[in-house]
């Protein structure tokens, strides 16, 4: 099947619905947050928390501003990170391409929604990576405690002084992995069922 | 079915070699011993072990209760931990208290202290006697705590939001009190009277003159619930006989409206050994019957409210004995020698009291007594013409249990319990039959003792707690001022079991009351950054990060700081000497335990300045030269480097 075949005709009911399934997990995962960060020490038994969401950092962020400043590291404040100013519309575009997609029900559009939302997904791995190297190995020379520069792991476990770093993805991420993986599972259904078509059309030529 | 019974059987027995072979597999500690071992080697009976399992708290768990107790001279309650009796806190109330920053400087207690001046002059001590945890319908809140101090007739009011005191109020009429504090049903009022009786206007008048001249007197502090505060302006006292009023309670359920004061020396002795040989002591325990007031307070404040015949006496609205009498406010019942007494059993129906010089606890009934008044049931007038009701005609029941009662408390299944001073031992006794169940010694002199909940509508009958004036062997000896004891009894059943012995190194604690730990909702750091423990709001004169700043106008400086981990901002301060310096303190801290200390060398300044607190100082810096402040608090690993320095320039 080439893929002027697979573009070809509408999306079947399954896939629209599956699109605008996606659309809809996209609208919670923007007030979610999306990934948590955990200071654990022994004077901290109940830990610090860090919840990144799509527009800004929340949690306990003064007290952790307090023991970073010790080692020099730069102070976590919201205006930082342009990235706030900006993911927001980003997800409110992924969500419009995918309404988009389900309502004039074309394969193309969903497609594009998808690689770009996918596109985005891993660029912001990557700048959150950088942030937390960037933090890491940006600290001031002059801070009483001289700590070797660091890089915590985005996802998983790093001991950092006295505290061991937990990061990991919440329940914003999930919503937005899931809206993702409905992508593939979309395509797949057109990908048979035109196939399908494709073969009765042959068989029908014949 | 035979096959069925078989599985029974084998599991029942499964079941039994678990519960042998469970608690044997598990007795051995981690430092080898086996339990057995360990009771062995140090002498500990079963008893030992099942008091000891009783009490023990592993790190990390929390007492079910927690007692505040009076701290005795120390002028501070004690805030100990049940069943574990670990202090768990010192509340300063009459007495400055430097690790709380409470008369260092800090202007929210300092303004407390001056509250409890007397007649002007710095009084710091205080013989604090009996804490009244605020009450809604008869049961503990858990909101406030009030204190007296006997010595110098004062009264303090503690929130039990942040532990601290509020407010500290001085009652010009007394010379000293002893019937305080007690609260009613829903904490209207706060109850303190007077013990030894003096001229209520505080003026000089002969012992010659003591009927005449000398006068006892209830007051009863408004309470208001919204501010924290006792509102002098809206409450009011009723003059009493000089007799010596002892202890109040009140009355609740159906004898809602009034309280009950004991009270000794109605014979009115003026003592003077070296010259009539008739000591007070002789004196005032002549006569085989003293007197428990019954008093309407709810009445009275209507009498009060409708300001007839009220009289102004320093500061201070009076009704008058005439008044109280014409009015039907205060009745006198016979009570058997120098009672120390006077408790209201939970369902509001009897008091009991207790003459430490008789054998018998004496219970009166509130039917009778009512009865009793509406039909003028009386055995006679005192001297000042207040009506005394028949002893016969209101007592419910006497129950002998021994020498020396002193006061009761109960369990909520029917059960009362008596100190028993000169026998040192707590008694136990039925309410329903009115007969002694029981007897347990205690080591020694016990004063009071406090059950849990123990004096509310609804006890809860597991922990007692007796207070002992006298240790001497129980502790390790550590010169002639000994220790006080305080023994935590449990009398959940029958016997009652001693389980632990607290020593009390500070003070002579008089009563204490027990609140299930779950009643009380302290906060853990102040609710926002900001926050005057004083005003109980948020203060104007806080300053957030980037607003630190000096102001000078004339000779007076402001210094507007905050205190983070690990610096003040600012930390060099100049002023010149004969400059008055008030300094704006504020913590930005927010997490528990985030507290900072404020404290300036050889000013006599040290302000605890706990996560989100906001505090005033101020001095005159009348010494040039310079002075280092420092954080007076292990704030944390940069503790020693937050300092500052205050420099007065010549």
């Amino acid at each position: 099947m080439s893929p002027s075949q697979l573009f070809r005709g509408e999306l079947s009911r399954t896939s629209r619905t599956l699109v605008l399934v996606a659309a809809l997990l996209l609208i919670p995962s923007a007030f979610l947050p999306v990934w948590n960060i955990t200071l654990v020490a022994p004077q901290y038994p109940q830990g610090l928390s860090l919840a990144i969401y799509a527009n800004k950092v929340a949690g306990e962020i003064q007290e952790v501003n307090i023991l970073n400043h010790y080692i020099g590291m730069k102070e976590i404040e919201q205006d930082e990170f342009p990235e706030f100013r900006f993911i927001p519309f980003l997800i409110l575009r992924f969500l419009a391409l995918a309404v988009l997609a389900a309502i004039v029900a074309r394969l193309e559009i969903g497609a594009l929604g998808w690689i770009d939302f996918l596109v985005f997904g891993l660029v912001m791995l990557f700048d959150f990576q950088h942030w937390l190297y960037e933090y890491g190995h940006n600290l001031s020379p002059g801070a009483p405690i001289s700590l070797d520069p660091f890089t915590p792991k985005f996802i998983g476990t790093t001991q950092v002084a006295n505290f061991t770093v937990k990061s990991w993805p919440a329940a914003g991420a999930v919503m937005m992995a899931l809206a993702g993986l409905l992508g593939p599972v979309a395509l797949f259904f057109e990908w048979r069922r035109r196939k399908d078509h494709a073969a009765l059309d042959q068989q029908a030529q014949v | 079915m035979r096959a069925k019974r078989a599985i029974w059987a084998v599991a029942a027995f499964a079941v039994i070699a678990l519960a042998i072979a469970g608690p044997q597999s598990c007795t051995r500690g981690p430092a080898g011993a086996s339990v057995g071992e360990l009771a062995r080697e140090r002498g500990l009976s079963e008893a030992d072990i099942t008091a000891a399992l009783k009490t023990y708290l592993p790190t990390g768990q929390l007492d079910e209760y927690v007692m505040f107790s009076s701290g005795g001279h120390s002028g501070q309650v004690l805030v100990i931990g049940v069943p574990s009796m670990r202090l768990l806190k010192v509340i300063a109330a009459f007495t400055p208290e430097p690790w709380q920053g409470y008369g260092y400087g800090a202007g929210g207690t300092m303004e407390a202290l001056e509250g409890g001046l007397v007649n002007g002059k710095e009084v710091l001590w205080g013989d604090t006697h009996h804490p009244a945890i605020s009450e809604t319908d008869g049961e503990y809140d858990g909101q406030f705590l009030f204190i007296d101090d006997k010595a110098n007739a004062r009264v303090a009011v503690i929130s039990l939001k942040d532990f601290e005191t509020k407010q500290v109020l001085h009652n010009p009429l007394m010379g000293s009190d002893h019937g305080a504090t007690f609260v009613t049903p829903n904490t209207e009022y706060v109850i303190q009277s007077s013990q030894y009786a003096v001229p209520l206007d505080g003026s000089y008048a002969d012992l010659s003159e003591y009927q005449e001249r000398y006068r006892g007197a209830v007051t009863f502090w408004k309470f208001d619930r919204a501010a924290g505060r006792i509102d002098p302006s809206r409450s009011f006292t009723l003059e009493l006989p000089p007799y010596w009023q002892d202890l109040a309670d009140a009355g609740k359920g159906p004898s809602m409206g009034w309280v009950f004061l004991g009270s000794f020396n109605t014979e009115m002795a003026t003592g003077g050994i070296e010259t009539t040989g008739v000591p007070f002591e002789a004196g005032a325990s002549a006569n085989d019957m003293d007197y428990l007031h019954a008093i309407n307070w709810q009445r009275a404040e209507q009498v009060y409210q409708s300001g007839n015949g009220l009289r102004r006496i320093q500061g201070m609205s009076v009704i008058p004995l005439d008044v109280s009498i014409s009015e039907g406010l205060l009745y006198l019942i016979p009570e058997p020698k120098s009672p120390h007494g006077a408790d209201v059993t939970p369902d509001g129906r009897m008091i009991v009291t207790a003459g430490k010089l008789d054998p018998h606890v004496s219970v009166y009934s509130f039917e009778k007594i009512q009865d009793a008044i509406a039909n003028e049931t009386f055995s006679g007038r005192d001297p000042f013409g207040v009506a005394i009701l028949d002893f016969d005609a209101v007592l419910e029941a006497q129950v002998e249990l021994g020498l020396g009662p002193l006061h009761t408390q109960f369990d909520g299944r029917g059960g009362a319990y008596t100190s028993l001073f000169i026998e040192t031992a707590v008694a136990k006794w039925s309410l329903e039959d009115f007969t002694l169940k029981e007897k347990i010694g205690v080591h020694y002199n016990i004063g009071h003792l406090a059950a849990a909940e123990g004096d509310t509508r609804t006890p809860d009958g597991n922990y007692l707690v007796a207070l002992n004036k006298w240790s001497i062997d129980r502790f390790m000896p550590v010169g002639p001022l000994h220790p006080q004891n305080f023994q935590l009894i449990d009398v959940t059943g029958e016997p009652m079991q001693l389980l632990y012995d607290m020593p009390i190194g500070i003070g002579e604690p008089h009563y204490a009351q027990i609140i299930k730990a779950d009643k009380l909702d302290p906060w853990l750091v102040y609710p926002e950054v900001g926050f005057s423990p004083h005003a109980m709001a948020s203060d104007p004169n806080a300053v957030s990060s980037g607003e630190e700043r000096i102001e000078r106008n004339g000779n007076r400086v402001d210094v507007y700081m905050t205190a983070i981990r690990s610096h003040f901002t600012p930390e060099h301060i100049k002023v010149r000497q004969g400059d008055r310096v008030r300094i704006y303190l504020t913590s930005l801290e927010t997490i528990r335990d985030g507290t900072h200390g404020f404290a300036i060398d050889k000013h006599n300044i040290n302000v605890s300045l706990e996560p989100g607190e906001s505090e005033v100082v101020e001095f005159v810096a009348d010494q040039a030269g310079v002075y280092p402040f420092y954080c007076s608090e292990f704030c944390s690993a940069l503790h020693l480097e937050m300092v500052g320095y205050l420099l007065v320039e010549p």
